[in-house]
């Protein structure tokens, strides 16, 4: 009898220990997260290279972690020209700890490209054993009109309508910093808003300051649209999420916007 | 192949006698469904249907000796005397009272139990209220005690059976399909057991008369009440009470059952400041049965349910930080002729009306104005009803055959509300539909030890032009008189798919129904599933059974679903295999009933969508799962319960990594955002869990009521188990479930 009883526990004992197993996986690799934003008009300021860290990493403080990719050889090109890019090494001024711009990229000091509507950007970025690749085409220029121009307390509502088209993925809507009245879109402290409708209502609530206030609109291209709509994907239980990949063995983003702004009468 | 079956001439019978009657609560005079038939000396059984009749035609003789068994009475025998081609029985079982002297009464196997379908487990409502459960008795949970039937977690009681999704399972009570049957979050469910007759669960390789699901049936049945006295039950425990009352009415009989939670009148009425949220659930479900003459009978069933949350976190002036307000309900109804066209001949038809409606609107920073486009978090509304009329004929037309002919009819219509306007999907969704269709079955005894029921389902779907046709076959094997195999394939077919969005996985309250449309193909699944069972002796069962079940098409929500602008953004579509090992030992020693069950299981899926189209196992998946369960009457006054499971932990797809974007460019503030770069679809897996839940019933008479006083400890030895991964930056990795938690309940029968 009691043979017979150990024999049922030996089994049991061993079902268990079988599911105690857990073999998780772990992160293999580099992974390279590409940061850069190229706004029609504007002259190119900068791509930056980072890896991702392992949660054990994270834990003991992402900020200050930084992981920049550095030496890596990184190009961009605007389909006629090609552009080497250096990498900054420099100090960031007025931030305690101390920390550097290194996995910042930049233009070389004699190089100036002004980001070009319609047109498609590519960048390479080649470190040991990996090359990440990624492209974004600039969105055509909009017009923002304001359907109603003067925001009145506590009545009338600021309604913009932006033109349309098919590189267009979604609008940001935000204040301009250095404007000395900046409107809050949110109380949650955020002053952007992102529409994928080309018309937008902006309750007057919003605008806490009364005078003059001036809103910009980036539309943005289809890469950040994915940005933005992916970021709700993810681990159900968990407020963190993972971005559908724009770039080529690599993860971030590269996007292009086209600019335009309004200014706004708050009585 | 069924007709070719049908013919059929079953020689081994010679000339037959027809044995019909019924079998009743010998008291209450209540109709006692998936009651035990057993003709002795022939060796073959059958089983009562949903009213409680039964008819079988077996090989002729002067006498027969039937015995009519179910769980908690005294096992019925007769001996009948042959005067011409019939016999009918009146089985008036009588309750057995709890005395230590009837063991061997109650030590009945439930060997015939099963009738001739594979995988199945019938439940009497006596046997859901002996097993230890926090707070309050319930079909599900206690469902998901056995082998096969899986849960995802404490927080919800949908049921997952073998590997099935939720939605993959019909839930029917008295014929009537139920959408949703959570209450409280899914913390247990809609059907209150004093209101149970029975129920049945058919896990896999279910015949013909059942349909519309790819998985496996829930088959649930309205106790009718007592014919004979009017009676009743009253039950108080933390967090709800309900009522039950029941009495003759006519020539057939009524119950009512009322069930509400108190905490928010304790609250708001009473001002005892509780932690809570302002919620309310509450749940009335009724039944009224008239026996119309000797052969016509009519009964109603209506059950209705809601649960209402308002939840807001902290207001000032006029902003909302948080608030989540939901509800979700279910109505039913429907009415039910039962006709005995002849001694071997019963039609059953229900029209029926169900409809379930779920909504959830939560928001964050909000202002108490309405403005589009604002932050509101999620709004998700969806209704779903349905009319339907179904009939069914059983039929017994020569020795060896029992025919089931059906025919079936079901309008569904549906509404949504999003934060999205769903525009790109309402012309394809948003219009009625309907599901029709024919089965026919028939049980074929081929010989005294081998029973065959071939099957055939013929539907058509509104949105497709061609019929689907989905062959069924159950067989039965008397290998030995104490062992039995059973086997059960078929194809099965799904229009209709529910799912959760992505955020609720945790908790069961508010679906979302889809009916498939252009875009998405139905599902479909091909399943086999065999049982062999033995008697080791009496009272005692052990069941070994394996499955596997193919599934095409099968669909998924995806996370952003509400974003999508056709069906099949709503969905992943790809293709699943379950398929698994499970055992069963079953103790019905009387006072000591025991039941020790361990399941081995996969499911896998594949989605081209997920990971390049890679294998990927269920969130649900879990490879080992064995469960305890010990119920013990120590005396006429005391019974002791216990229930143990353990289960390897649940597959989830964790965090790998994290990266932060932190800017977009020099002259737009953002706020920095943190990413995570997420393994291949449920890739990792949570710890083992394991839990531990007692419970201990004191019944003691108070004038000429009975009273019990129930005492259950949740989670006795107060493992937090794993509910899900955090994000990595706490102290704990997972989130977890509760701790141990003592319950007491009051119940008092009169």
């Amino acid at each position: 009898m009691a043979l017979r009883m150990s024999k049922y526990w030996i089994v049991i004992s061993a079902l268990t220990l079988l599911s105690c197993e857990v073999n998780n996986p772990i992160l293999e690799g580099t992974n390279v997260v590409v940061e850069g934003f190229l706004i029609s008009g504007s002259r190119f300021e900068k791509v930056r290279l980072r890896r991702v860290v392992t949660p054990g990493e994270a834990t003991q403080g992402l900020r200050d972690l930084n992981a920049p990719v550095s030496n890596a050889l990184v190009s961009i090109s605007d389909g006629m020209s090609t552009y080497v890019l250096v990498e900054d090494t420099s100090e960031i001024p007025n931030v305690r700890p101390k920390r550097t711009n290194h996995g910042t990229y930049r233009l070389s000091a004699q190089d100036s490209m002004v980001i070009t509507s319609d047109r498609t950007y590519e960048l390479v970025a080649v470190i040991p054993n990996l090359v990440v690749r990624a492209s974004t085409k600039t969105p055509t220029p909009i017009t923002v009109t304001a359907l109603s121009t003067i925001v009145n307390h506590p009545a009338e509502n600021v309604r913009l309508s932006m033109t349309k088209d098919s590189t267009i993925g979604g609008y940001l809507i935000v204040t301009a910093i250095d404007y000395s009245q900046p409107i809050n879109f949110d109380y949650g402290g955020y002053n952007y808003l992102y529409s994928s409708s080309s018309e937008v209502v902006i309750p007057w609530k919003h605008f806490l300051t009364l005078g003059v206030a001036k809103i910009y609109v980036y539309a943005f291209d289809r890469n950040y649209d994915e940005y933005v709509r992916n970021r709700k994907l993810g681990n159900p239980t968990q407020s963190l999420y993972e971005l559908e990949d724009v770039i080529e063995n690599g993860v971030g983003i590269f996007a292009s916007a086209a600019l335009d702004s309004i200014t706004v009468s708050v009585q | 192949m069924i007709l070719c079956l049908s013919l059929l001439p079953v020689a081994s019978f010679g000339q037959s006698v027809l044995v019909h009657g019924s079998a009743r609560d010998a008291e209450t005079e209540e109709p006692l469904p998936f009651a035990n038939v057993v003709f002795v000396r022939q060796g073959t059984g059958t089983t009562t249907n949903r009213l409680g009749y039964f008819f079988q035609r077996i090989q002729r003789s002067d006498t027969v000796h039937v015995r009519v068994s179910y769980v908690g009475y005294r096992t019925f025998d007769t001996l009948l005397i042959r005067s011409s081609g019939e016999m009918t029985i009146a089985a008036n079982l009588r309750p057995a009272s709890v005395t230590m002297e009837e063991v061997e009464v109650l030590g009945q196997s439930k060997f015939y139990d099963k009738g001739s379908y594979p995988s199945a487990i019938v439940f009497q409502s006596k046997e859901l209220t002996a097993l230890p459960s926090p707070g309050e008795r319930d079909l599900l949970r206690s469902l998901q005690r056995y082998p096969g039937v899986s849960f995802q977690s404490e927080m919800s009681s949908n049921i997952y059976v073998r590997g099935g999704s939720p939605d993959q399972t019909l839930i029917q009570l008295d014929g009537i399909t139920v959408y949703n049957p959570s209450h409280v979050f899914g913390f247990f469910s809609m059907f209150n057991v004093d209101a149970i007759k029975a129920a049945k669960i058919m896990k896999g390789g279910f015949p013909a008369e059942y349909g519309t699901r790819v998985g496996s049936v829930l088959d649930v049945l309205s106790a009718e009440g007592d014919r004979s006295r009017f009676g009743g039950k009253a039950s108080f425990g933390l967090i709800n009470g309900s009522v039950f009352l029941n009495g003759p009415l006519g020539r057939g009989s009524w119950m009512v059952s009322v069930r509400r939670s108190y905490m928010d009148i304790l609250t708001n009425t009473l001002g005892i400041p509780l932690p809570l949220p302002d919620y309310f659930f509450h749940d009335l479900h009724g039944r009224v049965t008239q026996q119309l003459d000797d052969n016509n009978r009519l009964s109603a069933t209506i059950l209705n349910n809601l649960d209402d949350l308002d939840f807001v976190s902290e207001k000032n002036n006029d902003v909302i930080d948080e608030a989540v307000y939901s509800t979700w309900s279910n109505r039913l109804i429907g009415i039910e002729w039962g006709c005995s066209l002849s001694s071997s001949a019963f039609l059953r038809t229900i029209v029926s009306n169900s409809s379930y409606h779920g909504n959830l609107d939560a928001t964050q920073n909000v202002l108490l104005v309405s403005f589009p486009g604002g932050s509101r978090l999620i709004n998700y509304g969806n209704r779903l009803e349905d009319l339907s009329i179904k009939s069914e004929l059983e039929w017994s037309p020569t020795t060896g055959h029992a025919a089931k002919l059906g025919a079936f009819f079901t309008k569904y219509n549906l509404a949504y509300s999003t934060n999205a306007s769903f525009e790109g999907i309402k012309s394809e969704v948003l219009r009625d539909y309907s599901i029709g269709g024919v089965l026919l079955q028939d049980e074929v005894g081929l010989t005294d030890k081998v029973t065959v029921t071939p099957g055939l389902r013929i539907t058509k779907y509104s949105k497709r032009d061609d019929p689907y046709f989905e062959p069924r076959i159950v067989a039965g094997i008397r290998l030995a008189p104490t062992l039995l195999a059973k086997i059960g394939s078929g194809v099965y077919q799904q229009w209709i798919n529910g799912g959760q969005p992505a955020y609720f996985l945790t908790f069961s309250g508010i679906d979302f129904w889809f009916p498939v449309g252009q875009s998405i193909r139905p599902s479909k699944s091909t399943q086999i599933s065999a049982d062999l069972l033995w008697n080791v002796q009496p009272g005692v069962d052990f069941t070994v059974s394996a499955y596997n079940s193919k599934i095409e098409n099968l669909v998924e929500l995806r996370p952003n679903f509400e974003e999508s602008q056709n069906l099949s953004g709503v969905f992943y579509s790809g293709r699943g295999r379950n398929f698994g090992l499970e055992a069963m030992l079953e103790v019905n020693r009387g006072v000591l009933r025991a039941m020790a069950g361990y399941t081995l299981s996969w499911a896998n899926r594949w989605f081209d969508d997920i990971d390049d189209g890679r294998e990927f196992p269920a969130r649900h998946d879990k490879r080992h799962v064995l469960d305890v369960v010990l119920t013990y009457r120590a005396s006429k006054t005391w019974e002791f319960s216990l229930a143990w499971t353990f289960s390897s932990g649940q597959a989830y797809t964790g965090i790998l990594g994290y990266y932060e974007l932190d800017q977009l460019t020099d002259s737009i503030s953002a706020s920095n955002t943190l990413h995570s770069v997420l393994s291949d679809k449920n890739a990792f897996r949570l710890p083992y869990y394991h839990r531990l839940d007692l419970g201990a019933t004191k019944t003691f008479d108070y004038d000429s009521w009975k009273l019990r006083l129930r005492i259950d400890v949740y989670n006795a030895y107060s493992r937090r188990n794993a509910l899900g991964a955090t994000t990595g930056f706490s102290d704990d990795p997972y989130y977890r479930l509760l701790p141990i938690i003592p319950t007491i309940t009051l119940e008092a029968e009169f």
